[in-house]
């Protein structure tokens, strides 16, 4: 065996495992910021949502940012094919239906709005994605309180919940940079 | 017994307790007081219900207190309107609102707290509606009339607001606040709409809610002016030229928020203006002590009157006592600020000018930096914090040697762009300091640089109750001050300025003596024949 390229593979080994460390660094590091600025996002889902994603490894504040709010898009659209299931649920009251409905437009506004979000944050207008990802965060509360009232609303609490916390991820790294 | 904190307190003798008493401030003749309930004006007579213990100076065995005026000023004391008598309010006949209908009668709504200690709402009318006094209720036979609805918990469930018309649905609604603890901890108002105020429907999402806010107490809704300095009755139709205020008292931090917003009927949707300024997180009627407050449209001078309750800041102990414990804010009429079109101006009401006995008036006196000018003929004293602009204003209830004295009091910030905040103060406690809301205008050019003016401001002095209104109403401070020497005649009035570099003028000041209201029982000698 050559060992001078065994060495070079393990230098280059070394080095690549050193630089995934630092890039890991970086979630690990905005999410304790964003579990500080935002009691209801625990730091825990904020690290496992993010790296779920294989390019959070080597992302910057900024990528972090378009990743998570990608995954607000992801969450909100099968969030939007479970309410449409619902919907469609001879076991729910037509009453119930209705303000599943209004969920749905909730929820594809959430849709708009992350997407938005993350062109904002491509072309840097930080402050302009913020105002979408704060509506992005909003809506599923607003889904929620609707159903609270109906006492319904543990039909889609872990959605509505998880979407928010998403958002607010995505809102609190990109306060960051602004 | 054992309940009470064996700290000790001041030895309070019952010549200063005595003195805490006010002069035109309603508060009943001793025992406890909270909010006051179901205001309105019926057939000659304003109506002030308030929550009531008739056996102790702190909270419980809670009855609906009564008393009438004919001015908003002068008090009479009727006997307890209700008490806590039915399964369905035996744990306290808590805070409600009355609704006057087209045809002149009232309907009185109101939380019971049940034997089962479950927030419900119920039913009374007038056992007379022809009796303008309105001494005796009826409870309805079909109460509780509401109930908390599923998903809502039993003791978030309370105040229900007074009902407002919706011609397109020949219905009235109501407003009653809560909170949804399942996601965000929100404060939420929910909505429900009657024909009869027998049989209620929930209507289906939130009127509006707010993440983090939590509790909303006391919930109050009502349009206002934005064209005129007119009040609008609570069933005033929408549209241009009218925006719709929501109030709530915030259960967590005990203070009552405000926002300006537009409603929408048919979707039961209030937007505010301003979402970083919503309920719960901006606008605040009082910086002081003052919580639980409800407004009431005047159809005589056509105003909106809000009324607050101002607890007490002594301890417990010291209420017992004195056998007394908390005050009503004197009534405030309530407008659309035309000239910042964002917040809220609150004035006392002009019936209190009646109490006006002696005045002086001082003009163009002069404070220069780091001194204190007596508004009668006292020494002056020391100064406390002192900034380039700032703080200056009046000490009120000082005695001669200032040793003790409220300050009332403004002081400017400039920031680096050149702008000035203005800020307004009661006490030397800057936890009582508010940023002033400034108008463009107010800041004048003298002598090349730009001077804050400030302009209509009025302040209330009433024993142990300071209520003060800065430019125009637009910021309030409510404080309550139990001096053990100004007292009596050791109280002095004073001017003060303790900024370092700056001369303040006060152009113009008017100081008026105050007489007592005698607020005191009803009795056949004030029962005037009217209209």
């Amino acid at each position: 065996m050559d060992t001078s390229k065994v060495l070079l593979i393990l230098i280059s080994l070394a080095i690549l495992l050193q630089s995934l460390e630092l890039a890991d660094a970086s979630v690990k590091d905005e999410c304790k910021i964003v579990a500080a600025a935002d009691p209801n996002v625990d730091y825990n889902f904020c690290v496992t949502s993010l790296q779920a994603d294989p390019r959070s490894g080597s992302a910057d504040a900024k990528e972090l940012a378009i990743i998570a709010a990608n995954l607000t898009v992801a969450n909100a659209t099968s969030t939007l094919s479970k309410i449409e299931k619902l919907v469609g649920d001879s076991k729910i009251d037509s009453e119930t239906k209705g303000l599943l409905n209004q969920c749905l437009s909730f929820y594809k506004d959430v849709v708009t709005a992350a997407s938005g979000a993350i062109k904002a944050i491509s072309s840097g207008s930080m402050g302009d994605a913020k105002k979408q990802l704060t509506e992005a965060s909003d809506n599923p509360q607003d889904c929620d309180n609707l159903l609270f009232e109906a006492g319904k609303n543990y039909l889609l609490t872990k959605e509505d919940n998880d979407c928010t916390n998403l958002a607010s991820i995505a809102q609190h790294i990109v306060a960051k940079l602004q | 017994m054992g309940l009470l904190r064996s700290s000790p307190s001041y030895p309070w003798t019952n010549s200063m307790l005595l003195w805490q008493r006010t002069a035109f401030h309603f508060q009943p003749q001793k025992n406890w007081m909270n909010d006051p309930n179901g205001p309105t004006y019926y057939r000659g007579w304003y109506h002030l219900f308030y929550q009531y213990n008739p056996a102790s100076a702190v909270w419980g065995n809670i009855t609906w207190g009564h008393a009438v005026s004919l001015d908003l000023v002068h008090w009479f004391y009727l006997p307890i309107a209700m008490v806590p008598d039915h399964w369905y309010d035996a744990n306290g006949v808590w805070t409600g609102s009355a609704t006057i209908l087209p045809d002149g009668r009232l309907a009185m709504l109101y939380t019971g707290s049940t034997a089962e200690l479950v927030q419900v709402q119920n039913l009374a009318f007038p056992a007379d509606q022809d009796d303008p006094l309105l001494l005796t209720w009826v409870k309805s036979e079909s109460n509780p009339v509401l109930v908390p609805p599923p998903g809502i918990a039993p003791k978030d469930f309370r105040d229900p607001t007074t009902a407002w018309y919706v011609p397109s649905e020949s219905a009235w609604r109501i407003a009653i606040g809560s909170k949804n603890d399942s996601q965000r901890h929100a404060g939420i108002a929910l909505v429900y709409r009657t024909s009869d105020f027998l049989s209620y429907e929930l209507l289906p999402g939130v009127l509006h809610s707010v993440a983090g806010t939590g509790m909303w107490e006391c919930v109050d809704f009502y349009p206002v002016s934005t064209e005129s300095a007119t009040g609008l009755d609570t069933s005033a139709a929408t549209g241009p030229g009218v925006k719709h205020v929501l109030k709530a008292s915030m259960d967590d931090d005990r203070n009552d928020y405000y926002a300006i917003g537009t409603y929408e009927a048919a979707t039961n949707a209030w937007v505010p203006d301003d979402p970083e300024k919503d309920v719960g997180i901006g606008l605040r009627y009082d910086y002081g002590m003052f919580y639980a407050s409800k407004t009431f449209y005047d159809p005589v001078k056509q105003r909106r009157v809000l009324w607050g309750w101002i607890g007490e800041t002594d301890s417990e102990r010291t209420d017992l006592r004195k056998g007394w414990a908390s005050l009503q804010t004197i009534p405030r009429t309530v407008l659309f600020d035309q000239q910042t079109g964002s917040n809220l101006l609150q004035w006392p009401v002009d019936d209190v000018e009646t109490l006006r006995s002696g005045s002086q008036e001082f003009s163009n006196i002069s404070i220069p930096a780091g001194s204190v000018v007596p508004l009668d003929c006292s020494t002056s004293g020391g100064a406390a914090g002192r900034g380039v602009l700032g703080p200056f204003g009046l000490l009120v209830l000082a005695d001669d040697d200032l040793s003790e004295q409220t300050a009332v009091y403004f002081y400017f910030v400039r920031s680096t762009d050149g702008s000035i905040s203005t800020h307004f103060c009661h006490d030397e406690l800057r936890h009582a300091c508010h940023p002033a809301l400034l108008a463009a205008d107010i800041v004048k050019r003298v002598y090349g640089s730009l001077v804050p003016v400030l302009d209509g401001e009025t302040l209330s002095v009433d024993h142990s109750v300071i209520e003060s209104f800065a430019q125009g109403g637009r910021t309030c401070i409510t404080s309550r001050v139990y001096p053990t020497s100004a007292t009596y005649g050791g109280g002095r009035l004073f001017l003060f300025n303790n900024a370092t570099g700056v001369d303040v003028t006060a152009k113009s000041l008017k100081i008026w003596q105050m007489g007592s209201a005698f607020i005191r029982p009803f009795s056949e000698h004030d029962s005037v024949s009217l209209h």
